[in-house]
This record gives C-alpha cells, sequence and structure tokens, in this order.
C-alpha cells in the first residue's frame, strides 16, 4: 500500500511504469502545469513591484507568451487522454480477438468430448480421429498463449535468446521432414536447394526452429495446389541466405507494406481471417534481428511470394 | 418429410461434428464452408433453418442475413448464428436481423445445439 502510494507520487517512475514518455505523461503534463502557472505568477508579482513604470505592450506580450505556452501544454495533456482512452479501445479489442481465438479450439474439443460422450460405444477408427482434433486444439492454444507471452516479453524488453552454434542446412532438413506428410497429402513437393556443407550459424536454434516453421506452414497454407516449395540456402560471404518459395496468390500490394507489423491481421480477423493473430511474421522478424540478421520478402499477386532471412556465419 | 437444416461453418471438424449429431435426429443435413456457397444454396435449395457462423471466408454472415432479408423467398428462413464472437455490437446486431438464437459455440454442446434447432422448428 506504502509502495503503490509512494509511487503514484513519484512522477517520472509512474510514467516509466506505464510505458510512456514523459511529454506524453499526463502525470507529468499536469505537474508542469501547476509549475509554469505558479512560476508565472511569482514573475507576475515581482515584475510588477520592481518595475512601477513597464510598458504596457511588454505585459502584453509576457502575458501572450504564457497563454500561448499553457494552450499548448494543454493541448498535450488532451492528446495523452486521448492516447489512454485509445489504450483502453485497443484492450477491449485485443481481447475480443483473443477470446475468439482461444474459443475456436476451445469449442472443437468441448464438441468432440460431448459427441464421445453421448455415444455408447465409439468405433475404434472415430475415437482416435476425435483425439487427434483435440490434441490439435491443445497445441493451437498453446501457441497462442505462447506468441502472446513472446509478444508481452518483447514489449516488456524481457525477451531473450540463447544462442549456441548449429548447422541450418541441418535444422532446415528436419523441419522439412516434418513437414513432408501434410505436403504429400496436399500434392505439394518441397525442393531443397542446400549446400552439402554445413552452413554454421550461432543462435537460438529453438527461435531460429520457430521462424522456419512458420515460414514453411505459411508456403503450405497459401500454395495454389498441386505446387512446388523451393527452400534454399546461400553462403553470402559473411551471411547466409535461407529462402523458400511457394506458388500461392501472393501478397496484394496493399498489404504488403505491412505483413510484418504486429497484429497486422487483427482489424481483419474478427471479419475474414479465421485463424490466427497475425503475429507470426513480426515474432519471425523481431527473433532474426536480434540474433544479428536480416529479413525480408518478394511477392508478385498470383504467382507466389519468396520469405527469406540471413543470419551472421560462424566457424565450428 | 424431413426439414432442411443448412450449417454454414469454415472449422471441417466442428461442420461435420455437428452435422453427425443434428442427422442423427432425423434432418436432412448440408454444409457449406464459406459464406459464398452457403448463399448461393440458400437461394437454390431455401433450407428451413440456418446455422450461421459469423466469420466466415469469402461473405460475412452478417453480409449473408442482411441479404437474405431483402428477398421475400428468403427472409422467412430461421437462423441460429453460431460464432465465438461476443461483442455487445454483434450480439446487436444479429438481434436486429431478425434471428432466432445467438449461441456462442464454445458455450454450447452439439446435443444443446441441436435442441436449440428443434425448438426453434417447433415455435
Amino acid at each position: 500500500m506504502e509502495k503503490e502510494h509512494s509511487s503514484s507520487l513519484n512522477v517520472v517512475e509512474r510514467c516509466r511504469e506505464l510505458h510512456v514518455p514523459l511529454w506524453q505523461c499526463p502525470h507529468f503534463l499536469f505537474i508542469m502545469m501547476g509549475v509554469i502557472i505558479s512560476l508565472s505568477i511569482i514573475t507576475t508579482h515581482l515584475v510588477a513591484t520592481s518595475y512601477a513604470d513597464v510598458e504596457p505592450e511588454t505585459v502584453v506580450s509576457i502575458i501572450s507568451a504564457l497563454t500561448i505556452f499553457l494552450f499548448v501544454l494543454g493541448n498535450a495533456i488532451v492528446k495523452a487522454f486521448e492516447k489512454v482512452t485509445e489504450a483502453s479501445h485497443l484492450k477491449s479489442e485485443f481481447i475480443a480477438i483473443i477470446s475468439h481465438e482461444l474459443r475456436n479450439p476451445l469449442a472443437s474439443i468441448k464438441w468432440r468430448i460431448d459427441t464421445l460422450f453421448e455415444k455408447d460405444q465409439v468405433p475404434a477408427d472415430e475415437y482416435t480421429s476425435s483425439l487427434r482434433i483435440i490434441n490439435n486444439s491443445n497445441e493451437k492454444m498453446i501457441g497462442l498463449i505462447n506468441d502472446l507471452l513472446d509478444i508481452n516479453r518483447i514489449e516488456d524488453r524481457r525477451f531473450s535468446l540463447s544462442p549456441a552454434i548449429f548447422s541450418l542446412n541441418e535444422l532446415t532438413e528436419e523441419i522439412i521432414k516434418s513437414f513432408e506428410p501434410i505436403a504429400a497429402a496436399s500434392n505439394l513437393k518441397f525442393l531443397v536447394l542446400t549446400p552439402k556443407t554445413p552452413n554454421w550459424v550461432k543462435a537460438d536454434k529453438t527461435r531460429i526452429k520457430s521462424v522456419i516453421t512458420r515460414f514453411v506452414d505459411n508456403a503450405v497454407r497459401y500454395s495454389t495446389l498441386p505446387g512446388e516449395i523451393t527452400l534454399t540456402l546461400e553462403d553470402l560471404g559473411g551471411y547466409v541466405r535461407w529462402s523458400i518459395t511457394d506458388q500461392g496468390a501472393g501478397i496484394p500490394m496493399d498489404e504488403a507494406r505491412n505483413i510484418f507489423s504486429n497484429f497486422f491481421r487483427a482489424s481483419n480477423i474478427l471479419r475474414y481471417q479465421t485463424e490466427g493473430l497475425g503475429v507470426g511474421l513480426y515474432l519471425s522478424k523481431y527473433i532474426i534481428e536480434a540474433s544479428g540478421g536480416t529479413v525480408g520478402f518478394r511477392t508478385l499477386e498470383g504467382h507466389g511470394s519468396t520469405f527469406y532471412f540471413s543470419l551472421p556465419k560462424t566457424t565450428v | 418429410m424431413a426439414k432442411k437444416i443448412l450449417i454454414i461453418e469454415d472449422d471441417a471438424s466442428l461442420a461435420e461434428n455437428l452435422e453427425k449429431t443434428i442427422k442423427a435426429a432425423g434432418f436432412e443435413v448440408y454444409v457449406c464452408h464459406d459464406g459464398e456457397t452457403g448463399f448461393k444454396f440458400i437461394q437454390e435449395k431455401i433450407p428451413d433453418l440456418i446455422l450461421l457462423d459469423l466469420v466466415l471466408p469469402k461473405k460475412h454472415g452478417f453480409k449473408i442475413m442482411e441479404e437474405m432479408a431483402k428477398s421475400p423467398e428468403l427472409k422467412n428462413i430461421q437462423v441460429i448464428v453460431l460464432t465465438n464472437l461476443e461483442s455487445p455490437n454483434d450480439i446487436e446486431q444479429a438481434s436486429s436481423l431478425g434471428i432466432k438464437a445467438y449461441l456462442v459455440k464454445a458455450n454450447y454442446t452439439p446435443s444443446e445445439i441441436l435442441k436449440k434447432v428443434q425448438e426453434a422448428l417447433q415455435g
């Protein structure tokens, strides 16, 4: 309680806790306004007592200057409050998106379990397929929560990486292997063009794995069937460049600009996008850049997209 | 004659699950996975009741209801909204379009939904 009290008095500390810069923090702006009003009263008093014969024009210009200054400050306060209102609006929208995304797999699980309970005898194959759906829904929710926590860590600047040396070729092949059954079932072929010699990089293997998995998953998801997905690893001197090309629908130009932003799909998600939070590419970009690399893509609407990233090379 | 029920739901596994439960109760059940084919089906086959998801590819559930309201043959088809959205705006908009019930998928089981379907068709 006492701590709460003291922190509300320490404005700078409080603004830092709220993650707002001082000039946008209502607490700070109000104090500044108070200070300026008090100072101007004192100055007016001093000027009036020391200089009896002060020119009226000087008084007018001092008052005008102060008025303008207070007006600017007042405006900043209004803006700061608008920001607070907007944040609260974003928060409710965010909760609506998250609950929608969580409820989809939850409904899936609930319905399957109910159907299994309703029957006296469940055929073995129906039992297995229900369990698979329950398991997939569960995994989806775990992924969702992990993404949310990662976003939160990035925003609180607590996102940490544990770099280790590994072979990017080996990791890529391992991931592709796990995607092969899905690809084969949907008539997709992987073409993997990686050099025989391993490309060593020093990065957080689990995180890089999540980036590659997302890129491959997107390529599979947005491919036009039947199709081919090409993966390439190139040695660019100091860097290794990893890229994936699909033959899918591509990305419309006006959407391409925002593709790496956080919650890019958020505004559409409740209307047309039926799965995902739209944070995957944002997280991927963050991870690659935090590992000293770069990330990008090329797309041609109707002809597919190429997503790529590069990481600094290292030696064993 | 068995009543015709149309399920418009993009999640294939949910749709299949619900389809089985409703079929078992003696209804004639059809499934569409996106809003556009769903609306086409409504125009061609005129079902007795629609279980309608809101967030759908190609055509939003509200859009389907708005277009149905404009047509004299379609405006009397019963609609039960089945969604995972629950904002006051969505509920209000759905009610204004004249629905039988607004059900949150995660809060109802297929057998409970079946009960709502039977109630709607009786009453």
